[in-house]
C-alpha cells in the first residue's frame, strides 16, 4: 500500500516526472498518427487496385496468348462465384501527336462486354464508344486523362499508335487511331492507358484471334483464391488423386518423395501421378534438380493480390519499417525515463534510508521506483492514445494547417486513387503493440533506478543531508 | 537493584559487540566490545564526543545495521545475524525512530507522514486498519501539538514542528523501545526544551522505553540512567542514574 502511496507522490512532485510522461505520450500519439495514416493509405491504395484490377486474371504465356479464349471464357463462367470474364490485348506502345510523343499502355477490350462486367471501369466506358463519325474509316481510341494531358490532344484529333509485336518480337506495328473520347478515374495506373477495341488491338499487336489475358470478376472478391484454384483445376482437368497433388505442390518446388510422403502415397505412384501432370503442362521437374518438380500451369491464373505482389508486399514492408522506427523512438524516450528515475533516486537518497528505517524491505524500495516507471508508463501511454487517437481522426485539419503554412500539396489526388482526404484506419492491433511496448519499456527502464535505489545503504542514507 | 535484576528487566541488550568499517586497504574500529543493557520502560541516554560511535550504537541496538561481531538481544532473541527482512519487520513493529534532521518525507504531509510505518504493516484488510492508523495518528499530532497542521507539508513547518511530526511517525505503531537520536540536534533552545518535555511526557503516558543519543546536557539529565562512550567503549562508571552522573557530555 506505502508503495503506491509514495511511488504516486514522488512521480508528481517532480517537474521532471512530467517531461518523461510528455514524451512518452508524445511518441505513442506519434506511433498511433503514422500507423493509422499508412495503414490508411495502405487500405486505400489496395481498394483502389481491387476496384480496377479483376479479382482473378487468366494470363497467356509468353509468346502470341491464348487461342482457345472464348471457350475457356465459357468455362470459366461457369465456376461458382463468377460473374463474368473480360477478353483482352494488353502491352505497351508509343502514342505520337503531331506536337508529343508518349509511352502509354495500350489495352484492347470489347467495350460491350467490359460495361456489363466490370464495375469499376464500367461507369467511366458509359456512353463511350469507339465508332469514329468523320468518314476516315480510321478505327477510334479512348484516351486516358493522363496521356491526353501529356499529348495535349482532344477529341477528334488523330493519334499514331506504335507497339511490338507479339508475335514477332523483332517488328513494330503502327496505326492512326482518332480519339473519340477520354476518361478520367481515379487511377493514375488505368488514366496512362489508350483504350481501342479487342479486334484492331489483335491486329496491331499481331496475336491473330488470341487474347493475352481474360479478367475473371467474381460475386466476392474474398474469394478469389478459391475461384482461382477452382479455375486451375477446370483447366487442367484433373481428377482427385492428381488434384491433390498439384496442390501439394502449388505451396513451393518439392522432391518426389516429399510429395508422396505429404499425399501419404507411394514414391511410385507420385511418379506416376506426376507423369500425367507433367503430360497436361500442369508441373515440371526443375532441370537442375532432377526429382524435384514445380508447379506450371499453362495459362497462368493470379489473384488480384498474386498481380500487384510489389506494391503489396512494398506496403506491408514500409509499415512493418515504420513500426521498428517508431517503437525505437519509444525505446529512446525509455532512456530517458530511466535517466529521471535514476535522477529520482539520486535525490531521495535520504528517503530511502529512512523508509529503510522504518521498516521498508529491499522489496518495498525497488517496487516503488518500478512502480514510478509503470506509472510514467500507463499514464503517458494513455494521454498518447487519446492524444494519437483524436489527431489521427482530425488529420485532414492538421493536412489542411501544413498545407495553407508551408503552401505544398502533401496529398496530390492523382496519386492515391483520388483520395481527397487523408485516408486513416487505426488498428487494435496497433494500439495493443504501442501499449505493451511503451509500458513494458517504461517499467524496464525503472529496473536499473530502483535496483540502485534498494542497494543503498540505509545508514549512508540517514547520514545524506 | 542487583546487576542480576537489571538483566532480567532488559528489553534490548547488546553483548560484546564491535563494529568496524573497512575500505579493503584499513579497518576502522568504531565500537569496541560494547556490553549495553536497556530496561524496559526506562530513558537511556548514550552521550560521548563525536565520532565515537553513540549513532553507530543506535543503529545497532535499532537493528538498522549489524554489528561486526558480538550478539543484539531485544527481549531475549538474538537479531545480531537476523535476516534484513526480519530485522525490518521488528523496526517496523517494535521500534520508533526519531533523528537529528528530522527525515520528514517532502512529498507527504504530517498526518501521511505520521501514518507510512503504520502503512508499512502488511495487513490484509488496509481499510478497516487504516481507519484505526488515521485515528491514532490524528490523535498523536494532537499530542504533539500539531492538530492544526495535519494537512501541512514539512517545507511549511518549522524545525520543532518537523520534530514533533517526526516523534509522531516514531510511537505511531505502539513501539516497544523509541530510539531518538540527536533529537534536538537542530533545534534553538526554546524548541529544544518543548521537545525534552514531549518526550518526558510520552515516557510517563505511553511507557515507552527510550534511547536517546544526545549531546544535549538537559536532555541527558532528563533521562533515567546514562551512559557514555569514549573511544567506542562504555566508561566503566556510567550507568548511573542520571542525578547521580558526573561526566556527561554538554
Amino acid at each position: 500500500m506505502y508503495r503506491l502511496f509514495i511511488a504516486w507522490r514522488y512521480l508528481w512532485s517532480r517537474l521532471v516526472s512530467y517531461v518523461g510522461v510528455g514524451l512518452l505520450a508524445l511518441a505513442v500519439a506519434l506511433f498511433i498518427v503514422v500507423m493509422a495514416v499508412m495503414e490508411g493509405m495502405g487500405e486505400h491504395l489496395r481498394e483502389g487496385i481491387r476496384r480496377y484490377s479483376a479479382h482473378v486474371e487468366v494470363l497467356a504465356p509468353a509468346g502470341p496468348g491464348i487461342s482457345d479464349w472464348r471457350e475457356l471464357s465459357e468455362t470459366i463462367s461457369k465456376v461458382d462465384h463468377v460473374t463474368g470474364v473480360t477478353p483482352y490485348v494488353a502491352g505497351v506502345g508509343t502514342a505520337e501527336s503531331p506536337a508529343y510523343r508518349f509511352a502509354c499502355g495500350v489495352r484492347g477490350i470489347d467495350l460491350g462486354v467490359e460495361r456489363k462486367e466490370q464495375r469499376g471501369l464500367a461507369t467511366y466506358l458509359e456512353g463511350k464508344t469507339f465508332e469514329t463519325n468523320d468518314g476516315s474509316g480510321l478505327p477510334g481510341a479512348l484516351v486516358g486523362n493522363r496521356v491526353e494531358d501529356r499529348m495535349d490532344i482532344v477529341q477528334g484529333e488523330l493519334v499514331r499508335l506504335s507497339v511490338q509485336r507479339m508475335d514477332d518480337a523483332d517488328q513494330t506495328s503502327r496505326a492512326n487511331f482518332v480519339i473519340t473520347d477520354g476518361f478520367k478515374t481515379d487511377s493514375l495506373w488505368l488514366d496512362n492507358n489508350m483504350f481501342i477495341s479487342l479486334e484492331y488491338a489483335q491486329k496491331l499487336f499481331g496475336t491473330g484471334d488470341r487474347v493475352t489475358g481474360l479478367g475473371v470478376w467474381l460475386d466476392d472478391i474474398g474469394r478469389a483464391h478459391e475461384v482461382k484454384r477452382a479455375i486451375q483445376r477446370t483447366l487442367l482437368d484433373l481428377d482427385e488423386e492428381e488434384w491433390r497433388l498439384f496442390d501439394l505442390l502449388s505451396s513451393e518446388p518439392q522432391s518426389i518423395e516429399t510429395l508422396a510422403w505429404r499425399a501419404r502415397i507411394g514414391p511410385d505412384r507420385a511418379r506416376e501421378l506426376m507423369a500425367r501432370l507433367q503430360l497436361r503442362g500442369a508441373a515440371r521437374e526443375i532441370a537442375r534438380k532432377p526429382g524435384h518438380y514445380v508447379e506450371t500451369t499453362e495459362p497462368q491464373v493470379k489473384t488480384w493480390a498474386e498481380q500487384q505482389p510489389d506494391t503489396f508486399s512494398a506496403i506491408a514492408h514500409e509499415a512493418a519499417i515504420m513500426r521498428v522506427i517508431l517503437v525505437i523512438v519509444i525505446g529512446f524516450v525509455s532512456v530517458l525515463i530511466l535517466c529521471i528515475l535514476w535522477l529520482m533516486v539520486e535525490q531521495k537518497v535520504r528517503d530511502i534510508g529512512i523508509l529503510a528505517a522504518l521498516g521498508a524491505r529491499a522489496g518495498g524500495v525497488v517496487s516503488i521506483f518500478v512502480l514510478d516507471g509503470l506509472f510514467v508508463g500507463v499514464v503517458g501511454t494513455v494521454i498518447g492514445m487519446g492524444l494519437g487517437t483524436f489527431v489521427a481522426w482530425q488529420v485532414n485539419i492538421v493536412v489542411e494547417i501544413v498545407d495553407s503554412i508551408f503552401r505544398i500539396d502533401i496529398l496530390p489526388e492523382e496519386y492515391f486513387y483520388g483520395a481527397v482526404v487523408v485516408p486513416h484506419r487505426i488498428l487494435g492491433s496497433d494500439l495493443v503493440l504501442i501499449s505493451v511496448v511503451a509500458i513494458a519499456c517504461s517499467v524496464l527502464a525503472s529496473v536499473p533506478a530502483a535496483l540502485s535505489a534498494a542497494s543503498a545503504d540505509p545508514i549512508e542514507s540517514l547520514r545524506h543531508e | 537493584m542487583s546487576s542480576a535484576q537489571r538483566k532480567d528487566d532488559a528489553i534490548l541488550r547488546a553483548e560484546g559487540v564491535a563494529k568496524e568499517y573497512s575500505d579493503g586497504e584499513s579497518v576502522l574500529r568504531v565500537l569496541a566490545c560494547v556490553d549495553i543493557d536497556v530496561r524496559r520502560g526506562e530513558a537511556l541516554a548514550v552521550t560521548g564526543k563525536s565520532g565515537t560511535g553513540k549513532s553507530t550504537l543506535l543503529h545497532l541496538l535499532g537493528l538498522i545495521d549489524s554489528p561486526t561481531s558480538g550478539t543484539i538481544l531485544f527481549e531475549g532473541a538474538d537479531f545480531a545475524g537476523a535476516s534484513a527482512e526480519e530485522r525490518a519487520r521488528i523496526r517496523n513493529r517494535k521500534f520508533g525512530f526519531v533523528f537529528q534532521a528530522y527525515h520528514l518525507v517532502a512529498e507527504l504531509t504530517a498526518l501521511e507522514n505520521v501514518l507510512l510505518p503504520a502503512m508499512m504493516v502488511g495487513v490484509l484488510d488496509w481499510r478497516r486498519v487504516a481507519s484505526g492508523r488515521r485515528t491514532r495518528a490524528l490523535s498523536l499530532l494532537d499530542e504533539v501539538g500539531l492538530a492544526d497542521r495535519a494537512g501541512h507539508r514539512p517545507s511549511r513547518l518549522s524545525g520543532g514542528e518537523r520534530q514533533r511530526v517526526a516523534i509522531a511517525r516514531a510511537l505511531v505503531n505502539e513501539p516497544e523501545v523509541l530510539f531518538c537520536d540527536e533529537p534536538t540536534g537542530n533545534l534553538d533552545e526554546a524548541t529544544s526544551e518543548a521537545i525534552h518535555q514531549l518526550l518526558g511526557r510520552l515516557q510517563k503516558e505511553h511507557g515507552v522505553t527510550q534511547v536517546i543519543v544526545t549531546h544535549d546536557r538537559d536532555l541527558a539529565d532528563q533521562a533515567d540512567r546514562v551512559v557514555k562512550i569514549e573511544a567506542g567503549r562504555i566508561r566503566p562508571q556510567d550507568g548511573a542514574p542520571a542525578h547521580a552522573r558526573t561526566g556527561a557530555e554538554g
